[in-house]
């Protein structure tokens, strides 16, 4: 049963990982929409 | 005011992008969004036309049919706004949108996906008239202060006219009997085009 | 005003000749009845379709065939406002704009609410009744066969079946997934079935729970998919066994039949291979949501599929290919949530068997070790190689 329990907390953790990350990588609407001289923040 | 409605005159839309700028000022939107864009066909070539677009007010609106969450609604006037409070981001009234008139301005995660954002014929959202939060989230309530949207008044060639449906299209019908073309003057293109053949 | 009259007798003899099989009350107009004959407007207004939309696309007006602006009636550019209307509404219009966001270039689609038809009418209802009539089935079947049990004895001896990566990444797999699963149909029902029990405001904050749940635990999915193909693809090649197992029925309908399978029987391929099919392409399409607008194929996968000529031998005709960024994403929606639906029907017979459905079954998944004469009954063949292997490995090896 312990590889199931790692498996749904590892799951969770790539999904806060991926929110961060993609944040990171810049796919946000700033960075998509925006141009050098124009920033949302 | 009955039936609110958007009518862009292409005979004099001159590409100033007032509207746009008028707009952003206004409402504060953010950098990078615009709730209304000025399109130009056939961009310095013969038969150059401009028009701005924004969001067109549909009275069976596609985004509030499409929206999960349901958080569109319609005011007396035909002013189709939203709840951003409700709004999960998802995209879907973009995709639904004749026009592309909303807009994702958050710096969220991925592509498009803040709260969605667009024109509100200057009539605010569900908040209070007036109200802080009212202004923060959706602009300038001008219809509140009896005020037409800022984008046609401001329109220096009054091609952009915003208001009462009735009114507009009476005042449109006035310029196409006077100038005697330009709504689209029926059969023009197929009669003429012969000519060059 | 030669040119006039030119111009007159060149319209009438273009109209005489289709004039001639026209009823005599019709008013249709005759110079060009694909552009803007008064029934084809009529019928507009009572919303039914033209069905000359493709020649009403051609009729865009020219630039290039415009008189000069010297001429009288040349600064239109020898085209009307219908036709430069007609270009803005088939997309063929040389649009510029200082706007820069996503698809601004394209002035008007239409397919919207072709989407939103598709979405709440088919999608929803064929959607619902595929995952009730699964479960219903389901439902049937344990009660027709019950528990599918162990027909033998219990040697009391386990055989190590899954090591522990290995169920890792099925339940990194399975965990994502029914989350996946629950959350899209919250997206897609919630409207209908959500709304009216606890109103706008409280599933407005669940569906931005689910929405944030659903866009970032589909990268443990995918990451898990990549693990399970590698780990188990080659024991998922189909050979001549699987014939035998499926002409039985797997054994599954009828008592003390075990056909002969080794680590993984006929079942439990279809299961694997349509995990591999159904959940890489859910994934494509999931990351084409995911970067709207940034990876259009639904225009170039039509293509391909045209080439083929089979949308046109099953009546669909020639699919499009010329694709608004907006269809774009109607389609991948569209794609994403029918294969969603297919995927979930076969893991909900797979969670079925894996658990309520036979006795001995889950310990494959949940401890790794299963009662050998469980494995006897549904793997004989692969209890056969492990044995043989600990045999052999236990003479390579012999006791001091």
């Amino acid at each position: 049963m312990k590889p199931m329990l790692i498996a749904f907390v590892v799951a969770g953790l790539i999904a806060f990982g991926a929110d961060y990350g993609l944040d990171y990588a810049g796919f946000t609407s700033q960075e998509r929409t925006a141009g050098a001289a124009v920033r949302l923040d | 005011m009955a039936r609110a409605k958007f009518l862009v005159d292409a005979e004099r839309c001159i590409e100033c992008n007032a509207c746009v700028t008028a707009c952003k000022n206004e409402h504060e939107v953010p950098w990078g969004i615009n709730r209304r864009k000025v399109v130009t066909i056939n961009d310095g070539k013969p038969g150059e036309r401009s028009i701005s677009v924004a969001c067109m007010h549909c009275s069976d609106a596609p985004c509030m049919a499409v929206c999960p969450v349901d958080c569109f609604y319609q005011n007396e006037e035909g002013i189709v706004l939203h709840s951003k409070d409700l709004c999960i981001g998802c995209g879907y009234c973009f995709y639904a949108c004749p026009f592309g008139a909303p807009q994702y301005p958050q710096a969220g995660n991925f592509g498009s996906r803040g709260k969605m954002d667009k024109c509100t014929f200057c009539a605010g959202g569900p908040e209070e008239n007036h109200s802080q939060a009212e202004f923060q989230k959706y602009g300038r309530n001008r219809i509140a202060e009896g005020k037409l949207p800022i984008c046609a008044e401001m329109c220096a060639t009054k091609a952009l006219l915003a208001g009462d449906g009735a009114e507009v299209s009476d005042i449109y019908r006035e310029r196409v009997v006077a100038r005697g073309f330009g709504s689209g003057a029926w059969g023009w293109g197929t009669a003429y085009q012969m000519k060059a053949q | 005003m030669l040119r006039l009259i030119a111009t007159c007798l060149f319209c009438f003899i273009a109209a005489a000749a289709p004039a001639q099989d026209r009823a005599p009350n019709d008013s249709t107009v005759l110079t060009n009845p694909a552009v803007s004959g008064l029934e084809d407007i009529l019928r507009r207004q009572q919303a039914l379709k033209t069905a000359d939309g493709a020649e009403r696309a051609t009729q865009i007006g020219d630039p290039a065939v415009a008189s000069p602006e010297t001429d009288q009636l040349g600064t239109l550019g020898g085209a009307s406002d219908a036709d430069l209307w007609r270009a803005y509404r088939f997309n063929a219009a040389d649009i510029y704009t200082q706007s820069r966001g996503p698809a601004s270039t394209t002035l008007i689609q239409d397919s919207g609410m072709w989407w939103l038809a598709v979405r709440e009418g088919p999608l929803a209802t064929y959607g619902a009744w595929l995952l009730v009539g699964t479960i219903g089935l389901l439902a049937l079947f344990y009660l027709l066969r019950g528990r599918v049990r162990i027909d033998g004895e219990k040697t009391g001896r386990t055989i190590t079946r899954f090591k522990s990566f290995e169920r890792f990444g099925h339940w990194l797999l399975a965990g994502s997934f029914v989350v996946l699963g629950i959350t899209g149909l919250i997206s897609l029902f919630g409207r209908k079935v959500m709304i009216p029990l606890f109103g706008h405001d409280s599933f407005s904050i669940l569906a931005i729970a689910s929405k944030w749940v659903h866009n970032n635990i589909s990268w443990a999915f995918m990451i898990a998919l990549v693990l399970i193909f590698f780990m188990w693809v080659l024991e998922n090649i189909p050979n001549r066994l699987d014939l035998k197992w499926i002409a039985v029925g797997g054994g599954l309908f009828k008592k003390g039949v075990h056909p002969p399978a080794k680590k993984f029987n006929a079942g439990q391929k279809v299961i694997f291979w349509s995990v591999i099919v159904l959940g890489t392409s859910i994934s494509v399409s999931g990351l084409a949501l995911l970067f709207p607008f940034e990876l259009p194929m639904f225009g170039k996968t039509f293509g391909v599929l045209n080439a083929t000529g089979l949308p046109e031998l099953m009546g669909l005709g020639v699919l499009p290919t010329q694709l608004t960024p907006h269809a774009e994403m109607q389609f991948s929606q569209l794609w994403h949530a029918i294969m969603g639906f297919v995927l979930m029907a076969i893991i909900l017979a797979h969670i079925y068997i894996g658990s309520v459905g036979m006795e001995g079954a889950f310990d494959a998944m949940g401890s790794g070790e299963v009662e050998e004469q469980w494995a006897r009954e549904h793997h004989s063949l692969w209890v056969d190689e492990v044995k043989a292997k600990e045999t052999s490995t236990a003479a390579a090896t012999p006791a001091e």
